[in-house]
C-alpha cells in the first residue's frame, strides 16, 4: 500500500504538468570523421583499435592470442578447437583468458561500442574474460549518442551494454589502473567489410 | 557537529587539505576540457533540464507505466515510503531465498537507508564492489565523495589498510599493484555471491528497463553471476523515454569524471533466464521535497559530483565536514530538506559563488537554493549574537559622536592589542592579516587639511 502513499504525495506536491519537448537532436550534429574520431575515443578509453577486412580476422586473432589458454568465440570467423560451450554457468567462465564477440555497432564521439543479448551467450563473458575483442563494422559506427540510439529503436531484448575501453578505475589516489573488476583488455577489430 | 567544527577537524592536516584541494580540481579541469569537445553543451544541459522539469510534472504517471512496463518484462516490482521500508523489502527477498552472500555496486540511496547495517545485522554479508567503496568499507567508513568514495584517503594508508585486512604483501602503495590485489579479492566475492545490489542511474518510463553505469564493471560482475539482482531507486529516477538517454549519458560522464561515457553502461529489461530481478521504488522524503517549488529542482540530480569537484569549500574541507550522505553543494540542499537541524549549517558552507551551477548538467540553481536555505533557517537559528552586534553597530553608526567615540577607542585598541588577540576574535581573522592601523582618522586630516 505504499505504493498508492507515494503516487498519492506526488499527485499532491507535483506543479502542473510541463509539456514533454521534442528534443531537436540537429543541433548537436557536427561535421566529423567517424573512423578516425572512433579509433581515437577507443585509445583514449584505453583500448587498441585495429583495422582489418573479415579475410584477416583469424589470422589476427591467431597471431595476437596465441597464448590464450581459455577461448571463447561467438563469431563465425574464428572458430578455435576447444572453444567454450554455450550452456555453461556463469561461473563457469571464471578462467576465460579471450572472449570474441560481435559488436551490434560503434559510437564515434566515446568509442563506445553496443554488445545486446543477442550477440552474446551469456551476459557475463565480457566482463569475465581477462581479453575481450569486439569485432565492429566500420559503416555501423554512429557519430554521437542521439544517433546510437535512433539506431537501437524500439529494443525488445533483455540485455544490452555499451562497451567503451577495458574496465578501469582511479579510485586510488586518482591515478588510472586499467583492469578493474571487468576486462583488463579491449581489442576492437574495425572491419572493413 | 556543525560543518565549521568538523571543517576545522580536516584543516589540521594541511598536506591531505592542499592535495585534497588539487585532486578535485584536476577532476574539475578533465571535465572542462570533455565538455568543450561537445557541440552545443549549454543546449545539451537545458534539453537535459527540460526533460526533468516534465518528468517532476508528471511523475506519477511515469512511474506507473515504468512499474506496468517492467512486470511484462519479467521485473517485480516494489514500493518504499522510507528507508525502513527500503531495509526490510531487500531483507526479505534475500530471506526468502535463502541468501547469505551479497555483493554491491555503488548506490548512494542505499548509503541513505543504512541497508548495509541494517543487513548485517541480520547475518548477511555485504560486500561493495567498487574499489573506492570496498577501500571505505574496509576501513569503516562512509563515502566522502559520490563520484570518488575514498578520495580523502592516501595511497599508502590504503596500502596499509589492504595489508591488515587481506594479508597481503604491502605494496608501497603502488595504485596498479593494489587494483590487482583488490580485483583477486572481489572476484572471490563475486563468484560466491547468491545476490547482487546495484543502484539506478535511470530508468525508463516507455519500456520499464534501467541503467546502471560503472567503469570498473562491478555491477555487472555482480547481476550477471548471482541468481537475484535488486536495483534501488530513488522516484526521481525516471526519464520518459530510452531515446533520452543519449541526452543524460552524454552528460553524466563528463560532469563526472571527464570521460565522454563510462566504460560500462548496462541497460537491464529482463531477467536473465533463470534467475529473479528486483526493483525497489523508494520515496524517503522525495514526494515532500517534490512540493517545496523553491527546492523542487534539487530532485533533477543525476548524482555526478561536478558541483563537488569545482567547490572551493567541498575541495578545502572535504566530505566528513557535511556529515550527509550526499556532501558538497547538492548535499547541503538536499541535507536541510531532509533534517534542517541536523544540516543547518551546511547552506552556509558555501562563499555562493555560483560555480555549481555553473557546471550542474541538469542545471540546478544550487547556489540560489544555498541562499534560500540560508533566509529560512537564519530567523529560526536565533542568531542571537550577531542581531546583538548589528544593533549596537547600527546605533553607533547612526550617532555621530557615539560613532567618533568609537573609531578612536577602536584604533586605539588595535594599535596596541597584540594580533594573536584580533586574528582569533572571529572566523574571518583567522589567515588573515589586519590592514595596518592609520596614525590618523579621514575626519582628523579632513578637518586640518581644509583649514590650512
Amino acid at each position: 500500500m505504499s505504493k498508492n502513499e507515494i503516487i498519492a504525495s506526488i499527485r499532491k506536491n507535483k506543479p502542473s504538468l510541463i509539456e514533454l519537448e521534442l528534443p531537436d537532436y540537429q543541433q548537436f550534429r557536427e561535421d566529423i570523421d567517424t573512423v578516425s574520431l572512433f579509433k581515437r575515443q577507443v585509445n583514449e578509453a584505453g583500448g587498441r583499435v585495429i583495422e582489418c577486412n573479415r579475410g584477416d580476422i583469424e589470422k589476427i586473432l591467431s597471431d595476437n592470442y596465441q597464448n590464450a589458454s581459455e577461448v571463447y568465440s561467438l563469431i563465425d570467423e574464428f572458430k578455435p578447437l576447444d572453444n567454450r560451450s554455450a550452456d555453461d554457468e556463469p561461473s563457469e567462465y571464471k578462467n576465460l583468458d579471450l572472449v570474441v564477440l560481435n559488436g551490434k555497432f560503434g559510437v564515434a564521439e566515446n568509442g563506445a561500442i553496443w554488445v545486446p543479448d543477442s550477440n552474446l551467450s551469456q551476459r557475463i563473458i565480457p566482463f569475465i574474460t581477462r581479453n575481450l575483442v569486439l569485432v565492429v563494422i566500420q559503416e555501423s559506427l554512429v557519430a554521437n549518442m542521439h544517433d546510437a540510439y535512433a539506431e537501437i529503436g524500439n529494443f525488445s531484448e533483455g540485455f544490452g551494454v555499451f562497451i567503451a575501453g577495458p574496465s578501469k578505475t582511479a579510485d586510488i589516489e586518482q591515478s588510472l589502473v586499467i583492469g578493474a573488476q571487468g576486462a583488463l583488455s579491449l581489442t576492437v577489430l574495425l572491419v572493413s567489410d | 557537529m556543525s560543518h565549521p567544527k568538523l571543517a576545522n577537524i580536516f584543516l589540521k592536516n594541511e598536506d591531505r587539505v592542499n592535495w585534497h584541494d588539487k585532486a578535485l580540481w584536476f577532476v574539475r579541469e578533465k571535465r572542462d576540457a570533455a565538455v568543450n569537445k561537445v557541440k552545443g553543451w549549454e543546449e545539451l544541459r537545458e534539453v537535459a533540464a527540460s526533460i526533468k522539469a516534465n518528468v517532476l510534472s508528471n511523475l506519477d504517471n511515469y512511474l506507473l507505466q515504468f512499474e506496468e512496463n517492467a512486470i511484462k518484462n519479467g521485473i517485480k516490482v516494489h514500493w518504499a515510503k522510507n528507508a525502513t521500508e527500503h531495509n526490510e523489502i531487500v531483507l526479505k527477498i534475500l530471506q526468502e531465498n535463502g541468501a547469505k552472500h551479497l555483493v554491491k555496486s555503488k548506490s548512494m540511496l542505499t548509503e541513505e537507508c543504512g541497508l548495509n547495517q541494517y543487513l548485517e545485522n541480520s547475518g548477511i554479508e555485504v560486500i561493495d564492489t567498487d574499489l573506492g567503496e570496498r577501500i571505505v568499507q574496509l576501513a569503516n567508513e562512509p563515502p566522502s565523495h559520490i563520484v570518488l568514495p575514498a578520495i580523502h584517503k592516501r595511497k599508502e594508508e590504503i596500502d596499509a589498510l589492504f595489508v591488515e585486512k587481506w594479508g597481503i604483501k604491502g605494496g608501497n602503495g603502488n595504485a596498479e599493484y593494489l587494483t590487482r590485489e583488490a580485483r583477486k579479492h572481489l572476484r572471490e566475492k563475486f563468484l560466491i555471491a547468491d545476490a547482487a545490489i546495484t543502484g539506478v542511474n535511470f530508468a525508463i518510463a516507455e519500456n520499464g528497463g534501467f541503467v546502471v553505469c560503472t567503469n570498473e564493471g562491478n555491477a555487472d560482475m555482480g547481476t550477471h553471476l548471482a541468481n537475484i539482482h535488486i536495483a534501488c531507486m530513488g522516484i526521481e529516477k525516471i526519464i520518459p523515454k530510452m531515446e533520452h538517454l543519449g541526452v543524460f549519458l552524454r552528460l553524466l560522464a563528463r560532469s563526472a569524471t571527464g570521460q565522454p561515457i563510462t566504460t560500462y553502461s548496462s541497460h537491464f529489461f529482463k531477467p536473465r533466464p533463470g534467475t529473479q530481478l528486483h526493483v525497489v521504488i523508494v520515496d524517503n522524503g522525495r514526494s515532500q521535497l517534490l512540493g517545496r517549488p523553491e527546492f523542487r529542482k534539487s530532485l533533477h540530480c543525476i548524482r555526478c559530483g561536478a558541483c563537488l569537484n569545482t567547490c572551493p569549500v567541498f575541495r578545502k574541507t572535504g566530505g566528513y565536514s557535511y556529515e550527509s550522505v550526499i556532501p558538497g553543494p547538492i548535499g547541503s540542499i538536499l541535507g536541510p530538506g531532509i533534517d534542517m537541524e541536523k544540516y543547518n549549517s551546511l547552506p552556509f558552507a558555501s562563499t555562493l559563488c555560483g560555480s555549481c551551477t555553473d557546471v550542474c548538467p541538469v542545471k540546478i540553481d544550487i547556489h540560489s537554493q544555498l541562499y534560500k536555505w540560508r533566509q529560512i533557517i537564519s530567523p529560526k537559528k536565533g542568531t542571537s549574537i550577531k542581531k546583538l552586534a548589528a544593533r549596537v553597530t547600527g546605533k553607533i553608526f547612526g550617532n555621530p559622536i557615539l560613532f567618533r567615540l568609537a573609531a578612536t577607542i577602536g584604533t586605539g585598541f588595535l594599535r596596541f592589542l597584540p594580533g594573536s588577540l584580533t586574528k582569533n576574535l572571529t572566523a574571518w581573522g583567522k589567515g588573515r592579516e589586519l590592514p595596518k592601523v592609520p596614525k590618523q582618522s579621514f575626519r582628523d586630516w579632513y578637518i586640518k587639511n581644509r583649514k590650512e
